[in-house]
């Protein structure tokens, strides 16, 4: 497809903006609704939390705790990770010592 | 005499007769017939060492003939004896190939089957793994409530700093 370069930069100043959106948009999973003083301690602990827009999702497999996920970044302080985190270990020990 | 039957003149006569036989007989056969009987002795004499000549012949073919069959019987002995060795010999050798080609595939085997048990042993501990932390994320999942995971999320929001750190 050709495109003319007015179309190009066009096309790229609109992504530009959509990325910025999804950059500058939070969601934050947690296993039930967070509330307002639980948002605001987050948005305290993380600095990059401080003017985004935080979308709550609810997942209830992650038992307990939080995922924050912001632009490709994800921040992960939930139950279920450290459960997984534990998996991975439990596997690198196996495999190192046999 | 005429009385004891006796005849001078018969008697005389036979003495004429009978040199006349010897004296026709030595002029006229004993020669051919001494020299018959000579040549049939001659014959005879020479039939007996052509005999005995053949007989001789006859003794030395025979010791040859042994004397041969009992070499060829000792080199047929001496090639079975070395032909028996040689297979002694290559009979060794075939099982000490095979020998060693079982202890080859014993200690492959041997090692195969180690491998094999620890690739089982690692698989075993990481499945126990997997099913230690299945059974923890149901067990909690099942075992908290709403509360208990809110006090949780409480307490993870106020350690964030230190998690993220980490």
């Amino acid at each position: 497809m050709d495109l003319t370069p007015q179309l190009k930069q066009e096309l790229k100043i609109y992504l530009q903006q959509k990325l910025n959106e999804h950059n500058k948009k939070v969601i934050v999973f947690s296993s039930y609704p967070l509330r307002e003083e639980e948002i605001r301690l987050l948005k305290e602990k993380i600095p990059q939390l401080k003017n985004a827009v935080i979308e709550n999702k609810i997942d209830n497999t992650l038992i307990a705790g939080v995922v924050v996920q912001f632009g490709s970044k994800r921040i992960d302080l939930s139950l279920k990770g450290e459960l997984v985190n534990l998996q991975h270990l439990i596997h690198e020990y196996t495999w190192s010592i046999s | 005499m005429e009385q004891l039957g006796v005849d001078y003149k018969l008697i005389i006569a036979q003495l004429v007769n009978f040199v006349l036989f010897y004296y026709i007989f030595k002029r006229f056969m004993a020669k051919p017939f001494l020299h018959f009987l000579h040549e049939e002795k001659r014959k005879e004499t020479e039939k007996e060492r052509l005999l005995s000549e053949i007989k001789k012949q006859e003794e030395a073919m025979g010791k040859a003939k042994s004397e041969m069959l009992s070499q060829m019987r000792s080199q047929i002995d001496q090639e079975i004896q070395r032909a028996k060795m040689e297979g002694a010999k290559i009979k060794e050798s075939i099982i000490e190939s095979a020998k060693k080609e079982a202890d080859r595939l014993i200690a492959e085997t041997k090692k195969q089957l180690v491998e094999e048990q620890k690739l089982m042993e690692r698989e075993m501990k990481e499945t126990t793994g997997k099913l230690s932390v299945l059974m923890v994320k149901k067990a909690l999942s099942e075992y908290l409530t709403e509360d208990a995971k809110k006090q949780l999320t409480a307490y993870i929001l106020k350690n964030i700093s230190n998690t993220i750190n980490q």
